[in-house]
């Protein structure tokens, strides 16, 4: 017998129609897959609530919002007065406001957070709006506590005029605070975030992240494309372009933020940098004595560090450090493949990596310019050793690369002047530093990541001012010369530790790091804790000097060790 | 022995984790039980319209809107279902009820607009349009669209110097020159072609049409 059943009402919509696939999905499965489309990986915008549902520990949430209220400063009025505009916007979206901010945790991290509603006016930001962030990053500051920003908006409102504006710098002085004070500030980019927004403190986070296919940026591609009179290229402003343009660290689907989001506040929560941290290592010692080296002939050596299966250093980076998680970009140009960084953990220590990557397959170099760094390459360095220096994080380098790109683009955008800035950066990075050679060393495209307290090399690889090929066309003008000049510039292990360019060599598995990368692996991780151990005890002014020291005695008269003549006994 | 409650249990919750052979067969299970389940019904008419058969869809949406007319979730497939067929009478009946019952959802609005310009309706099209101004009027949105609609259709009516008056009006709201070109092909129309090169009408009529969907497409993108 038919049961009697109850009509629903009609507002009650159990299907949503995704505007990118055209799939209609079952509500409860949308929500269930966090508002993305199962068919096609769409990303819907989310209510601000429902966004800090799936990122917040149930719960942990304390609004802080409730009192703020939208100043009408300006009595203005276009089509309706701002007044009854903003009364339909808190009756549309039952907030007094387009943001919230309180503090909460994420897997029991503490934090403070604030959260956009692009639903409330377009997520403009006026002065209320400009005030939940500043409070929350004042909030954050005074609880030494790190700052989330879930950003969406089309930029300033305009109806509260100038006002709108200033909330740009109120908000962007109160970001700087907590960044002055080493405290993790992390944005969240999500669809869209434009004008006055994306030009405040949604990018002065420590950390970017967006969602995938966000569109992000300054003007609109509308507005460009009526000012520029051409057409813009597919992608153009989504998360991926900006992604691929330096300007973001990551681009993470919805499902991952929160796993993301933990693993940066858990490295950057794990307090100040300290020995005790540092675990317990079975490598192999390093190895200071020139003597106890294989001698082996330095063109054999060369062959040895180019080698393609040698591990890299994001092989290294796996085996040595925990919860790596990279970070990309230089903020300014591009993302350059050919260095590679981010933070991980050691033990108990968060430290700072960066380093060159070349990769194995021909497919692979060229994505990674063969280990040869744009500029935009050595300034994503640059901004990771701040990232080191302002949470008092240990850095590591891994060097590898034939040496910089001489290209004509990246001397266009300043080769050579950010060679020396990194150098100098190095020079005078208030945290300690071990730099590890790993294959190829090559000049000053080496040094822009070498500028270490410790600096050490593994045993089959080199270090040079010039490629041997170079030196043989140059000075032995001739280039079958290359084993020749190899011997006689020095640029091996044995002669770097004597000449005390060198301060250890890490030892490798019998025929060279590629047979055998976990033991390789686990000499690096060894000397790494061993120089750290030594490193985390001395007071930041002493490093520095120390570290002034180490490179100012090279070439010193009377401080300089000199090789005896090729050929005679050593 | 299972109740259709239990059965729709079984549907919605195989529904939920993506399981669509199963959530089908169970809703096909539960309407025996309970043939007159609104939800039910529209229910596997998505399912079926999901997997392909228009026919089975459209028959379940007509059943759950012989009891709820207004109800979106089948409205809005049957909008689709019949714009592929190209019944375009069809799909403007569907979009009407649709908006009628949700006189808030821009989407409905912009879709009855499109539909009867389509079927050149222009009354109904400019009295859709005319609603789209009265409530979505959200300054954030950077083209003019409904007003641009406006403007089409006094085109098509052919009443040139009114459409000469919106052209005008609208370049006062377009920031991003989007009427120029629409106020050019007026202006050529009342005083003959003149030296700017001009977009042909089918240009224009496929630029306001592309206009019209990018902003269907913000509001669709946004889960409420």
């Amino acid at each position: 017998m038919a049961e009697v059943a109850a009509a629903p009402r009609a507002e009650e919509v159990q299907w949503t129609k995704c505007p990118s696939c055209d799939a209609f999905v079952y509500h409860k499965r949308l929500r269930r897959n966090l508002g993305v489309c199962p068919e096609c990986n769409y990303h819907f915008r989310l209510p601000v609530r429902q966004r800090l549902e799936q990122l917040l520990d149930d719960g942990s949430l304390q609004d802080r919002s409730a009192e703020l209220e939208p100043l009408d400063v300006l009595g203005f009025a276009d089509s309706k007065p701002y007044a009854q505009r903003l009364a339909d916007a808190q009756r549309k979206t039952g907030s007094r406001e387009g943001v919230i901010f309180g503090t909460a945790t994420i897997d029991e991290h503490p934090l403070v957070v604030a959260a956009m509603d692009f639903a409330f006016i377009g997520g403009s930001v006026g002065s209320a709006g400009g005030e939940a962030i500043t409070q929350a990053a004042e909030l954050a500051l005074e609880r030494r506590a790190p700052l989330l920003v879930i950003c969406a908006s089309g930029g300033q409102r305009m109806q509260e005029g100038c006002v709108s504006l200033m909330q740009m710098a109120k908000t962007s002085q109160a970001i700087a605070r907590l960044r002055e004070e080493g405290i993790l500030v992390v944005c969240l980019l999500t669809d869209p975030t434009y004008g006055g927004v994306s030009a405040s403190f949604a990018t002065l986070g420590d950390v970017l992240v967006a969602e995938p296919n966000s569109y992000i940026g300054f003007a609109g591609p509308k507005v460009i494309e009526q000012t520029i009179r051409q057409q813009l290229p597919a992608g153009f402003q989504t998360a991926e372009f900006l992604l691929d343009h330096g300007m973001l660290d990551l681009v993470e689907p919805r499902e991952n933020l929160q796993q993301v989001l933990r693993k940066l506040l858990e490295l950057h929560g794990l307090g100040p940098a300290s020995a005790d941290g540092l675990p317990e290592t079975d490598g192999q010692e390093l190895i200071s004595d020139p003597e106890a080296l294989p001698k082996r002939a330095a063109w054999d050596v060369v062959q040895l560090a180019r080698n393609l299966e040698r591990p890299n250093t994001l092989e290294y980076i796996g085996y040595v450090f925990d919860d790596f998680q990279e970070l990309y970009g230089d903020r300014l140009f591009d993302e350059d493949a050919a260095i590679v960084g981010g933070v991980g953990r050691l033990g108990e220590l968060a430290v700072v990596v960066v380093g060159h990557h070349k990769g194995h397959t021909t497919s692979e170099m060229m994505e990674r310019n063969f280990g040869m760094p744009n500029p935009e390459g050595y300034r994503k360095a640059m901004r990771l050793m701040q990232h080191a220096a302002s949470f008092g994080m240990p850095l590591v380098t891994f060097v590898d690369t034939p040496g910089a790109y001489p290209g004509l683009g990246a001397e266009e955008r300043g080769q050579s002047i950010a060679i020396a800035e990194s150098i100098m950066k190095m020079a005078r990075l208030p945290v300690p530093i071990v730099t590890i050679v790993t294959g190829e060393g090559g000049s000053g495209g080496a040094l822009a990541l070498a500028v270490g307290d410790r600096v050490l090399m593994l045993e089959n690889t080199y270090y040079s001012v010039i490629s041997p090929e170079g030196c043989s066309t140059i000075l032995f003008k001739d280039a079958a010369q290359a084993p020749r000049a190899a011997e006689a510039l020095r640029m091996t292990a044995p002669d770097l530790l004597r000449l005390g360019i060198m301060d250890g060599v890490v030892p490798e598995p019998e025929g060279g790091a590629q047979t055998d990368p976990p033991t390789a692996a686990a000499n690096i991780k060894a000397a790494i804790v061993t120089c750290l151990r030594d490193l985390l005890s001395v007071p930041r002014k002493e490093l520095l000097e120390r570290r002034y020291d180490r490179f100012r005695k090279f070439g010193a008269p009377g401080r300089q060790p000199t090789l005896p003549p090729l050929g005679e006994s050593q | 022995m299972e109740t259709g409650e239990q059965v729709l249990e079984e549907a919605r919750a195989s529904l939920e984790e993506g399981d669509l052979d199963h959530a089908r067969d169970a809703f096909r299970r539960a309407l025996e039980l309970r043939p007159d389940d609104v939800s039910a019904l529209v229910d596997l008419g998505q399912l079926l319209h999901a997997a392909g058969d228009s026919d089975g869809a459209l028959s379940c949406f007509e059943r759950a809107l012989a009891r709820d007319p207004g109800n979106a979730d089948a409205l809005r497939p049957m909008i689709d279902i019949n714009r592929r067929r190209h019944r375009s009478d069809d799909a403007l009946v569907a979009a009407r009820a649709l908006a009628d019952a949700r006189p808030a959802d821009a989407v409905a609005v912009i879709d009855v607009a499109d539909l009867a310009l389509e079927l050149d309706r222009l009354d109904e099209a400019e009295a859709a349009f005319r609603r789209l101004l009265e409530f979505d009027d959200d300054p954030e949105h950077e083209v003019p669209y409904a007003n641009h609609g406006l403007i089409e259709i006094e085109i098509r009516r052919e009443r040139w110097r009114r459409a000469l008056d919106l052209a005008v009006d609208s370049t006062r709201l377009d920031r991003l020159g989007r009427t120029t070109d629409l106020l050019a092909f007026v202006l050529g129309q009342v005083f003959g072609a003149g030296d700017r090169p001009t977009p042909a009408r089918p240009a224009i009529e496929q630029a306001l049409a592309a206009s019209r969907l990018e902003h269907r497409r913000l509001h669709a993108g946004t889960l409420g």
